[in-house]
């Protein structure tokens, strides 16, 4: 699935990807692409931009370690992120039902 | 650092478009690619090979951060409310016969070079996509341009005192809010490096 797909959903599965505990942003990707069988698998360079913006609005807080030698970014959730997570959850589902409604191919009510 | 040419040649490209902590970030991210691929191809080539193909390549990686940058952010912003607030200013002109008033040819002109500079210096961070380091100076200059001018415009008014109107009003609430946008835009844009 490509990344455009994704448009106005991304958050919110990237902050489920941190429900769980604190995780860097390879293994945030690799969450993703194991929790969807492989069918979701984004670019790794283009997750960290997201989790940038993420962290900015308050929704992940970041901190830094090293790991084998290596500087490494660590993000997890904050309340408002849990919050946030809910609140995408709840709309998702609203907007599956509706989705599955429509295209369930039962009939079209007459409109007039 | 552990790696491959090629994965080392990837990084400096993007250390040259990209600050330092965000490259460290990203050096972690590719070289646990690399690991990853490693264990499950064993040749380093092939390894490095696949770790950039699921990385994405520079050019892409670039405009996502600049795309996501609150620099680009306050630049749109500022770029977008310059039309609403140098209608209302146009107008109160207009309607004041204000290019009548006793303000020096100089001084009109200085007001002319801070718009073209701040509507330059918007503009350019909004449209670059491949320089992150050039997105996040121009949107600083273009915020401090953008702040200058309106108070410029606020002093030209307190100066003057021309007779009040409701199209005056407007404008002055409009640039007291560009002001506020401006200097509000500059410490996000400053910390996020």
């Amino acid at each position: 699935m490509r990344a455009e797909a994704l448009k106005g959903h991304l958050d919110g599965l990237l902050l489920a990807t941190l429900e769980h505990g604190p995780q860097h942003g390879y293994a945030v990707k690799e969450a993703l692409c194991d929790a969807t069988g492989g069918r979701l698998d984004l670019p790794t360079g283009t997750v960290y931009p997201a989790l940038h913006r993420l962290e900015r609005a308050g929704l992940i807080k970041g901190s830094w370690s090293v790991v084998g030698g290596r500087r490494r970014r660590t993000y997890e959730l904050t309340e408002q992120g849990r919050r946030s997570l809910a609140g995408a959850r709840d709309h998702w589902q609203e907007f599956a039902a509706v989705m599955s409604a429509a295209l369930g191919g039962g009939p079209w009510p007459a409109t007039n | 650092m552990a790696g491959h040419e090629l994965i080392e040649r990837h990084l400096r490209t993007l250390a040259e478009r990209l600050p330092d902590p965000v490259v460290d970030e990203l050096t972690d991210g590719l070289l646990a690619s690399y690991d990853d691929q490693m264990e499950r191809l064993g040749d380093p080539d092939a390894a490095a090979q696949a770790a950039l193909a699921d990385f994405g390549d520079a050019d892409s990686v670039t405009a996502a951060f600049i795309r996501a940058s609150s620099a680009r952010q306050a630049a749109f912003t500022l770029l977008v409310a310059g039309p609403i607030v140098g209608l209302s200013w146009g107008a109160t002109i207009v309607t004041a016969n204000g290019w009548t008033s006793a303000i020096p040819l100089s001084s009109r002109l200085a007001v002319g070079v801070l718009l073209g500079s701040a509507v330059l210096l918007l503009v350019t961070a909004i449209r670059d996509q491949r320089h992150y380091r050039t997105v996040r100076l121009a949107a600083l200059g273009g915020a401090g341009t953008v702040a200058v001018l309106d108070t410029v415009m606020l002093g030209t008014v307190v100066t003057l005192v021309p007779p009040p109107s409701l199209l005056l009003l407007v404008a002055l609430t409009g640039s007291v809010a560009r002001i506020m946008l401006a200097v509000r835009a500059i410490p996000a844009v400053i910390a996020r490096q």
